[in-house]
């Protein structure tokens, strides 16, 4: 079983440290836009939104299955993804498919760069200052994740159900 | 009136394209060693001398991977062009008249026989390329007239020397008496087109989803992507390629080929950047900004599909899709812009 880098948006600050950190680890130089790890924000009346995204280690990758040269696979030390820069051509078909959009073509290499989590000890969630990334076991973050989706579910249907009048529905029901 | 013709087109006429066809030569020799000065970037790095003669053998030998993506087709191209030009310059009859120009070159021709099974060779080859141009419907969908004048042009000499050399009678006698002018004014014509005969990229719109992978693997910059209107359009600067076939086999739709074309303009302008292709984007379905050539989306939509894995956030640009996926999996904390920014934290308001 692989890790992942499990976020928890909650935490986050958008500092961006870990896109700083992440291209200076990877690319040699501090260029948020070629970090692996991307800070997404979002504002709204004045709210920010912060949201890290990067590479999930989906057990089955859409940047796996649409790749036209095979170039898309798996560390076999770490378990992380890993790029084959030898047959990689840079088609960017990775970075249309990941649903987190989290893959993307680096221009001055000419391939696709994913997170390869450092090679088991990432920096990005070393240098977090808000403790806002973890790497663990993927079965760990799996299990958050499908408890925060139990948790949507259980909210959705009180939505449809109402069994508590509205009013007394918890406050952070309605966040997702 | 006919003959004061041909006494000027063996004359002056043929000086006159023997000098353009040389300095032509010359000229596109010169342009193709610029261009392999200027390659910047190779695979994983900038190009080292070595590299330099390597993407030049890449040109002129067939030892690349863009070849041998069908090894017998590029045999075949590699020894037609052999043999034209082995067969103009070593045909005995040629080397006599090599011997009497001004030039005076004395060298020994090749053989009788080989020079015929070369020039036969270079026919039957022409009819096969013409013949496959019409077959092969992805070849022929993208064969213009021009295409076909091409390989007629290159083959007309070869076949009225050979008919010529060997006295065969074609059937028709206002042939036969004018054969020997027939061949003349098809060499002149053969040696002008050589000048104007371009060989580059072109991208088969049918299968182009417009990746630009050929951008990245271009090593000299000569193919160049670029977004304008919501469209993503393909130029290719012809006096920089060095035919080193990195975007045929870098092409994963085999939508890049190299390919012949006659342009008097493309050597009157070097510079000119004229675009080979274009493709509209499609907009993300909530930014509404345009993001992916429409063609690579329907193909990635497609073989997710037939995973049975496609999904609906397909359309939404990748900072789109991390948004949607964050706010519906991740529940990101919301931060409020204090009133007073300059305000330092922890200090009373």
């Amino acid at each position: 079983m692989g890790f992942a880098i499990m976020v928890h948006a909650d935490k986050c600050t958008g500092c961006r440290m870990c896109e700083i950190a992440c291209s200076l680890r990877n690319m040699h130089e501090c260029n948020p836009e070629r970090s692996r790890i991307r800070v997404v924000s979002t504002a709204e009346n004045g709210q920010y939104r912060f949201i890290p995204s990067t590479c999930m280690q989906c057990e089955t990758a859409m940047c796996e299955l649409v790749c036209p040269t095979g170039a898309m696979g798996r560390d076999p030390a770490t378990g992380a993804r890993r790029v084959d820069t030898d047959t990689c051509i840079g088609c960017s078909a990775c970075s249309f498919a990941c649903p987190f959009g989290a893959c993307f073509v680096d221009r001055r290499l000419g391939v696709s760069v994913v997170c390869h989590q450092c090679d088991g000890d990432p920096t990005c969630v070393t240098v977090c200052p808000s403790d806002a990334l973890e790497y663990t076991r993927a079965d760990t973050s799996n299990i958050a994740l499908k408890r925060a989706g139990a948790d949507r579910l259980m909210a959705a249907m009180d939505k449809l159900i109402p069994s508590t009048p509205p009013d007394a529905s918890p406050p952070d029901a309605g966040l997702c | 009136m006919l003959d004061t013709l041909f006494y000027y087109a063996a004359g002056p006429v043929l000086t006159g394209v023997l000098v353009f066809f040389a300095a032509g030569l010359i000229y596109r020799g010169l342009t193709l060693v610029a261009a392999l000065a200027g390659a910047a970037h190779v695979r994983d790095g900038r190009p080292g001398p070595v590299d330099r003669v390597m993407l030049l053998a890449r040109a002129l030998l067939p030892f690349h991977r863009a070849a041998w993506q069908r090894p017998s087709y590029a045999a075949l191209r590699y020894a037609f062009h052999l043999c034209l030009v082995a067969v103009p310059i070593g045909y005995s009859g040629h080397v006599a008249l090599w011997e009497e120009s001004r030039l005076a070159w004395t060298f020994a021709p090749l053989p009788d026989a080989a020079a015929d099974a070369m020039t036969m060779g270079v026919i039957a080859s022409s009819l096969f390329f013409i013949l496959r141009r019409i077959v092969v419907p992805t070849v022929r969908r993208t064969s213009g007239a021009g295409d076909f004048l091409i390989v007629a042009l290159t083959a007309a000499p070869f076949v009225s020397g050979y008919l010529l050399a060997h006295r065969v009678p074609t059937g028709l006698a206002a042939l036969d008496a004018h054969m020997w002018e027939i061949h003349l004014l098809s060499g002149e014509a053969a040696l002008v087109m050589a000048v104007l005969l371009f060989c580059g990229t072109r991208l088969d719109p049918d299968r182009c989803t417009a990746c630009a992978a050929c951008e990245l693997a271009c090593p000299t910059g000569t193919l160049a992507a670029h977004l304008e209107n919501g469209r993503r359009i393909f130029t290719y600067r012809h006096s920089r390629c060095i035919r080193c076939g990195a975007c045929v086999a870098v092409c994963p739709e085999k939508a890049a080929t190299l390919r012949h074309r006659l342009s008097l303009s493309l050597l009157l302008h070097p510079f000119r950047r004229p675009s080979i292709g274009h493709a509209d984007l499609a907009v993300c379905a909530a930014c509404g900004e345009p993001f992916v050539p429409g063609a690579q989306l329907a193909r990635i939509t497609s073989v997710l599909a037939a995973d049975n894995r496609a999904y609906q956030r397909l359309d939404h640009c990748p900072r789109c899709r991390t948004l949607a996926a964050g706010q519906s999996h991740l529940h990101p904390g919301t931060w409020q812009r204090p009133a007073d920014p300059t305000r330092r934290p922890g200090t009373p308001a």
